[in-house]
């Protein structure tokens, strides 16, 4: 391997994988800049593409409809016919106000944690030694910077800018503290070493480590829905005065951009999920036999796993009724957060007390 | 504290597992209940749908031609202005030759007024009603009898005009005494 790949590959896995595949040499920002883009459209956005289509027609079957048939051979490219509406209809601004930065730092924001999520052992646009927190503080800002969006517009949909500010004082403590239950057990901030230190199968992922992870797992599901605001945790959407919130005031194109921040945002929070405690993209045999093109193996796995936790947001979204926001507060403070607490005690108790060892199954 | 918190997991659980239940049929089932209840309008229209219609159901009109007077009294009476009528002479004399009769459905309202005065009841409605279509100038029906050329009706004109000369002489010549008498003179006057 080169010097040049070797360097690329220190600060970004993924594109040395990319690159070396080819003989030239370029500078190392064009490169990183060259892989973000490749893992954007080849790998992140079908797999979007693909979530939203099941999430349509998912929904519809368990509403007892049909949901997208006609564009495509089975309703499969409604969602592309979606992006060319928004991209065609008039931006419509009201009284003078020009385009609000904040939807587009909340993208920057997601596109953050995206390159620090290691999506199979090699796929890391960003190898960063604490990308557990860029990945948490990614997602915080994607929602955080929604509250300049809906502000600067300066009509009903500010009411809900202050909720969304005011979703803060539930849903950043859970999240904290499941996610640290991963890592006291790995004893690293790293994410690639989080994956690396889980095995293929089911009993060795972390989530089957010790009991404290359990908790933890299902406690960091939970909290990602409260932290994306989710059904059915969407007080600050649903009632009619508020008519979508932040999204009030914004026509066209900006419609797909709120879209993907929020589908983005859960599509990031379930693959964090997965990542931590399901064993990424790990197979209980060897993948040397296929090179490079093992990462691509994970990846699928990785993907289908997301795609079983998103399938289960969905069914829970429509399962569930919407709770006010005064339960959504009792759920966090009175659930949710002793019992993230709770894991993450036992896990630290439990490493203490094993040496580090998992049940008797975990292998490693 | 702790029974507290002990029962409100086990509420949570039990509520959690309450409506993921209710639902799940719909997601795995599909006999009759769980099924879509959606139509596929216009591709798979369930079959049931012309026998729910009102016995006395207002749909398209039809008219027919041979039988219509063009007396007018439908254009006249509809309320829309929707039937554009024009007769000429025909072949026959004292019958209409009805050559446009275009019915605007996009203005029609299905009232019924025309179907109502229609003398020789040949305006009608039927049980259609599925009127989508690309252009809105395909929504007027015509059932007017254009197909007659122009040499026709100049050939119906002559053929009028004759017979009228026809009966005139008929009518002074055989019918009255004046008749007589002039029809004496003429065949005197013929060599």
């Amino acid at each position: 391997m080169s010097t040049w790949l070797s360097q690329l590959s220190e600060i970004s896995p993924f594109s040395a994988w990319i690159f070396s595949f080819v003989e030239f040499e370029i500078p190392l920002a064009l490169a990183m800049l060259i892989s973000v883009a490749i893992y954007w459209i080849w790998f992140f956005s079908p797999a979007l593409y693909l979530f939203e289509y099941i999430d349509k027609k998912l929904s519809a079957d368990m509403q007892m409809r049909i949901g997208p048939k006609e564009s495509g051979s089975f309703g499969f490219l409604q969602h592309l016919a979606n992006r060319i509406k928004w991209f065609t209809k008039e931006d419509l601004v009201s009284g003078g106000l020009g385009t609000s930065w904040g939807p587009v730092l909340s993208v920057f924001c997601l596109f953050v944690a995206m390159s620090a999520l290691p999506t199979s052992e090699e796929w890391v646009v960003s190898n960063v030694d604490n990308s557990l927190l860029l990945v948490v503080l990614g997602l915080f800002f994607t929602r955080y910077f929604l509250y300049w969006a809906a502000f600067s517009t300066k009509e009903i949909s500010e009411i809900s800018s202050f909720r969304l500010l005011g979703q803060n004082a539930y849903y950043l403590l859970p999240v904290f503290l499941s996610v640290s239950a991963a890592a006291i057990v790995c004893g690293t901030d790293n994410l690639v070493e989080i994956v690396r230190f889980q095995g293929g199968m089911p009993w060795n992922w972390i989530v089957l480590h010790n009991p404290g992870t359990f908790v933890s797992a299902i406690g960091l599901f939970w909290s990602i829905h409260l932290w994306i605001s989710r059904a059915p945790f969407d007080f600050t959407e649903n009632a009619v005065d508020r008519e979508h919130g932040y999204k009030q005031a914004y026509s066209s194109h900006w419609l797909g951009v709120f879209h993907f921040i929020e589908y983005g945002a859960l599509y990031l929070g379930m693959a964090l999920i997965v990542v931590l405690y399901l064993g990424a993209g790990r197979t209980p045999f060897s993948l040397e036999y296929f090179g490079r093109a093992s990462s691509i193996i994970q990846f699928l796995i990785f993907f289908l796993k997301t795609l079983a936790l998103t399938l289960l947001s969905i069914w829970l979204r429509w399962s569930l009724p919407q709770l006010k926001a005064d339960q959504i507060f009792k759920f966090s403070w009175k659930f949710l957060v002793p019992l993230n607490l709770a894991g993450l005690m036992m896990s630290a108790l439990w490493m203490s007390w094993h040496m580090g060892k998992g049940f008797w199954w975990f292998h490693g | 504290m702790a029974d507290g918190m002990i029962s409100l997991v086990s509420r949570i659980y039990r509520d959690l597992k309450k409506s993921l239940s209710a639902t799940f049929p719909y997601l795995m089932g599909s006999s009759e209940m769980y099924r879509e209840a959606t139509e596929e309008y216009p591709d798979r229209v369930s079959a049931r749908m012309p026998e729910d219609l009102p016995t006395r159901y207002r749909g398209f009109l039809a008219n027919d031609i041979n039988v219509c007077s063009g007396c007018r009294y439908c254009a006249d009476v509809c309320p829309n202005e929707c039937i554009n009528i024009e007769t000429e002479p025909g072949p026959e004399r004292n019958v209409s030759w009805v050559s446009v009769f275009d019915v605007d459905h996009s203005k029609c309202m299905f009232c019924g007024l025309c179907v109502e005065v229609c003398p020789t009841n040949s305006l009608t409605h039927t049980r259609e009603y599925q009127g989508s279509v690309y252009k809105l100038e395909d929504l007027v029906f015509s059932f007017g009898k254009d197909w007659a050329t122009k040499e026709m009706k100049e050939q119906w004109l002559k053929d009028q005009a004759a017979s009228d000369a026809k009966l005139d002489e008929l009518a002074i010549y055989e019918r009255s005494p004046l008749g007589a008498a002039l029809k004496k003179s003429k065949s005197k006057d013929k060599p």
